[in-house]
């Protein structure tokens, strides 16, 4: 672990979460404009959005200061949580004593952000869906937390990068296989798309959370969602399938994104074909999930 | 040792003074005086013993002749950490109840400050005796103090209600300490804390049921002061009661000094031996359902005081987690038990800063608004900003969010518990709960934050409502409390290590068998390294490092705004085109997470269960069998029945006087004959 290291793959993890994200959303929305037989934005399209939005003119509708900070938290904090996964090799570039709780505290800044973001644009609706995101974080949180207990168990570290290697080298066990079938299960949920984008339902509060944004704000905004995506599925791509991994770095890029295109891919057919949950649906769904879940920490407790 | 005279007098001064005066602001400016004083005085008295990390011990006066007894000073470390955040959270407090007394237009601050100082007086004592007697005198002054705080407002049926619950709950539990401290004077024949911990492994030898008793009392003793549930169910009650100030210094302070004895009786005044292995496990188990309970209650709450209650009871659950796992620990594996004991104290600490914090944030809501209902108030953050970013710092530091401080203490706690994976000599259905346990928490403390993100969000950000007076600002007296509290809360945060080598000194001082700090901990300026086996680095925590970037990223991402020019315009909530006035359309407090809410609401018989915790608690009706009551009633069933014979026995005998002379006589001749034919037959005729 050298400082170029840590550099190195610092700045790839940051270019592909946060600057890469617009891309393979404009791949989502080409899949889904082809499942829809439409011919689709151009594939730089929401670059285009993204960068036409931060000129927009930006309306306040408060006097509140939070609500000018936290959008640019929500970028912030995602460019940050994406230091703790490896994409070079096995190792993230950002690596603590404990970097599993760092994570899941970190996803929750960004949900913070937004919530906050939401609820100080003193919109009614705003408030709808900011209650709605936190009750799904409440709910898909410990899907996640248990999954990275479960390889903490194995492991016997709590470094996300000791995960990483000892699943990779001691191969597919019964817990971690579950665990990982968990998180795919949980992933729309921590995505937050259909059917799970309940806070930010178009059709029923209009847009929940970002209605009251406009101009450089919703493009922080919209941009942190699309960073998250991104973000999700290189968390399950990177931690709970590291296979197959070189020793050179940058075909291990090559490999990831590969992967995280072809999950991404099966999360928008998930996304198109299906319809949006009720709120008290996706909590039972998440919960129960969540309560299966625990049988991963037993299993590991087993040694299977 | 002589600050804490002058600390001690000048709150005793303090007192009898603030009796006497009638104007709220002369008496809440003497009581500050005195009291920060008084705290400054215990700063430097525990600052001088921590970094020297001495123990100092002193015998006042001995009642020798009469008892075994004698009130003996010691301050050790952890009774200086304790003092450290005494110090802190009364200079706070009064601090803030300066100006704020004022809002309470009624009452007489002779009813509030002479009790409120005797409140500190009583906790300086708590954790500085080391005599159980005086130790249950100074617990006991504790409870009356703070009972004459909770019924401050006479008028309020809630608060006698309260109050009355919280007199009686605490002193049926005083009465289990007394019996524990009889029962172990018996045998040690003194109350010192060092001759009871000698005697005490004579006890634990000879009969093991006796000192699982004694054990059992302390533990619901101190527990039941703590708020953990089932016995803290006074906390919600009593504690939103008395004005914010003083449930800061409850909510801060009292409920952890109940923390504090029973990390104090398990580690200096009972030995190590089986028996605490036993009572850690049964402290983590009732740590882990007052976190859950206690949580998932506080999130359906709608009144500000009464949610950070229920939080109250909530966190103490942590420590509690922490501490058991550690004293279960202890002699399996000492560096994971110093972690975990290290993580509950290091949680105390945290918590009694932002519980404090928080507390006095509703405080100053009910300043401005006269109310902490979050159903009629919300956009305060246009009237107080200081006192809404201040309550943003404490609900991320009490939702554990890095950098604030109760994420690294969280962190300990978490991974020491669910470490106990890897200890492959404890039986596995026990690791498997250990797991759980971390894992419960981990889920609660997400449950924490949407408890405070609803009460941030509904008083703080939306229209403004609610305000009575919007000219009468803040005073400065309750926005510097707020900011110091808050600032503590973050540089402990940011640079854990200050706290971190003091709370370890703590431990140690009671634990001896505990590893050295270098070899469990590796600390810098920049982080903190941990070790959970001997040689064998788990790495670090790098609150700076982790910040670099985010700073650096905001930054870059604010200029980027800045450079794009974008125009500003103010303008209307948009309804979705609809035109409302505000008040219709507006989202209370109470709509938060209602789908959660009925998830986890539900009804068993009568008793309707909100978040897991029953709205009113049943009234207890014994319905005993009438047999059995019969059983106890002696004098129905033997008493009159036997009376009621004998009586009509001797009024038979009786009778035979009221009858005539005749009669009477010729009783007598048959008498006669009757005595003539018995001796007769006895002498066999031969008269």
């Amino acid at each position: 672990m050298n400082t170029e290291f840590i550099i190195l793959s610092s700045v790839v993890n940051i270019l592909i979460v946060l600057i890469l994200s617009p891309l393979f959303d404009g791949f989502t929305r080409k899949i889904r404009a082809l499942i829809q037989s439409r011919v689709g934005p151009p594939l730089l399209q929401s670059y285009y959005d993204l960068l036409k939005l931060m000129g927009k003119e930006d309306l306040k509708s408060t006097i509140n200061p939070l609500f000018r900070l936290s959008p640019y938290l929500s970028v912030v904090s995602i460019g940050m949580a994406s230091l703790l996964i490896p994409i070079t090799g096995l190792c993230p570039p950002l690596n603590f004593w404990g970097d599993i709780f760092l994570f899941i505290y970190i996803i929750t800044v960004v949900g913070i952000a937004i919530i906050i973001t939401a609820s100080a644009s003193e919109n009614p609706f705003a408030y709808i869906g900011a209650s709605r995101k936190m009750m799904l974080h409440l709910s898909v949180e410990p899907i996640l937390a248990i999954a990275l207990i479960t390889g903490a168990i194995n492991a016997g570290s709590f470094k996300i990068g000791d995960i990483v290697s000892w699943y990779y080298s001691n191969g597919p066990n019964v817990s971690m296989l579950l665990s990982t079938v968990c998180v795919f299960l949980s992933l729309q949920a921590l995505i937050g798309k259909i059917p799970f984008d309940i806070s930010e339902a178009e059709q029923e509060i209009a847009e929940g959370v970002l209605i009251e944004l406009s101009g450089p704000k919703y493009a922080c905004v919209k941009w942190a969602n699309m960073s998250r995506q991104v973000l999700f599925c290189l968390v399950f791509t990177q931690i709970f399938i590291p296979w197959p991994l070189s020793e050179n770095s940058l075909i291990n890029i090559i490999i990831s994104l590969i992967k995280v295109t072809a999950i991404i891919f099966i999360s928008t057919l998930i996304e198109s074909l299906n319809p949006r949950l009720r709120i008290d649906q996706a909590l039972k769904y998440n919960l129960t999930l969540a309560l299966f879940s625990l049988t991963s920490i037993f299993l590991a407790l087993l040694g299977v | 040792m002589d600050y804490l005279y002058l600390s001690l007098l000048s709150l005793i001064f303090a007192m009898f003074l603030t009796f006497f005066i009638k104007n709220k602001s002369l008496s809440g400016f003497v009581t500050l005086i005195m009291t920060s004083f008084s705290s400054v005085c215990l700063f430097y008295l525990s600052l001088d013993i921590i970094i020297e990390n001495k123990t100092v011990e002193k015998e006042i006066f001995s009642l020798k002749p009469l008892l075994n007894s004698s009130l003996i000073i010691g301050i050790d470390s952890l009774s200086a950490l304790f003092l450290l955040v005494i110090s802190l959270v009364s200079f706070c407090v009064t601090l803030f109840s300066w100006k704020y007394l004022e809002a309470y237009k009624t009452e007489s601050p002779q009813r509030f400050y002479p009790f409120l100082v005797l409140l500190f007086i009583s906790s300086i004592g708590v954790v500085s005796v080391k005599d159980l007697l005086f130790f249950i005198v100074f617990w006991e002054l504790m409870t009356l103090s703070s009972w004459f705080i909770v019924v401050f407002e006479r008028e309020k049926t809630s608060a006698l209600k309260g109050g009355l619950q919280y007199f009686i709950t605490a002193h049926v539990t005083t009465a289990f300490l007394i019996l524990a401290s009889v029962i172990v004077y018996s045998y040690s024949n003194d109350f010192s804390f060092k001759e009871i911990n000698k005697s005490f492994l004579l006890i634990i030898d000879k009969y093991p049921y006796l000192s699982h008793f004694i054990l059992f009392c302390v533990f619901i003793a101190f527990v039941t002061k703590a708020g953990v549930l089932p016995f803290g169910f006074w906390l919600p009650n009593a504690y939103p009661q008395p004005p914010s100030s003083a449930s800061s210094f409850f909510g801060g302070v009292m409920s952890k000094l109940a923390v504090y004895a029973l990390f104090r009786f398990f580690s200096s005044v009972i030995p190590l031996s089986y028996h605490t292995q036993v009572w850690g496990f049964i402290i983590a188990v009732f740590g882990v359902f007052s976190i859950f309970i206690g949580t998932i209650a506080a999130l359906t709450q709608d009144e500000a005081k009464r949610l950070m209650s229920f939080h109250a009871i909530g966190q103490v659950g942590y420590m509690l987690l922490g501490i058991g796992v550690g004293l279960y620990f202890i002699n399996i594996n000492p560096f994971l038990a110093a972690v975990s004991l290290v993580g509950g104290l290091f949680h105390v600490f945290n918590n009694s800063i932002y519980k404090s914090l928080l507390f006095l944030n509703a405080g100053a809501i009910f300043y401005k608004t006269g109310t902490t209902d979050l159903n009629k108030v919300s956009g305060l953050i246009k009237v107080m900003p200081i006192t809404a970013i201040t309550a943003l710092v404490g609900s991320l530091s009490i939702a554990g969010v890095p950098p604030f401080n109760g994420f690294i203490s969280k962190l300990l706690i978490f991974e020491s518990s669910i470490w106990s994976a890897k200890q492959s000599d404890v039986f596995f259905l026990i690791r498997g709960l250990f797991i759980v346990f971390g894992i419960i928490s981990v889920f609660i403390s997400a449950v924490t934050l949407a408890s405070f993100l609803k009460f941030v969000n509904s008083a703080f950000m939306g229209k403004l409502r609610g305000v009575i007076n919007e000219k009468r600002s803040l005073p400065w007296s309750m926005v510097l409390s707020q900011i110091i509290l808050a600032v503590v809360c973050f540089i402990t945060g940011l640079f854990p290590f200050i706290p971190l080598k003091i709370i370890y000194n703590a431990t140690v001082s009671c634990f001896d068998l505990l590893p050295s700090f270098s070899s469990v901990f590796i600390v810098d300026f920049k982080g903190v390294g941990i070790n959970f086996f001997e040689n064998y680095s788990q790495g670090a925590w790098y609150p700076i490092f982790v910040m670099i970037p985010l700073i650096l990223l905001s930054i870059l991402i604010f200029a980027f705004e800045k450079y794009a020019k974008a125009p500003k315009r103010d303008v209307e909530t948009w309804y979705g085109g609809k035109e409302h006035a505000p008040e219709e359309v507006v989202y209370k407090g109470h709509s938060f997470y209602q789908p959660f809410k009925d998830l986890v609401s539900f009804r068993i018989g009568n008793i309707q269960f909100k978040g897991f915790y029953p709205v009113k608690i049943p009234k207890v009706e014994f319905k005993i069998p009438q047999k059995f009551i019969k059983i106890f009633d002696i004098d129905e069933w033997f008493y009159y029945p036997v009376i009621d014979r004998i009586k009509k026995f001797f009024q038979f005998f009786g009778k035979i006087y009221e009858i005539l002379t005749e009669k009477y006589i010729s009783w007598l001749v048959f008498g006669s004959i009757f005595v003539f034919v018995l001796l007769f037959y006895i002498f066999g005729g031969r008269l």
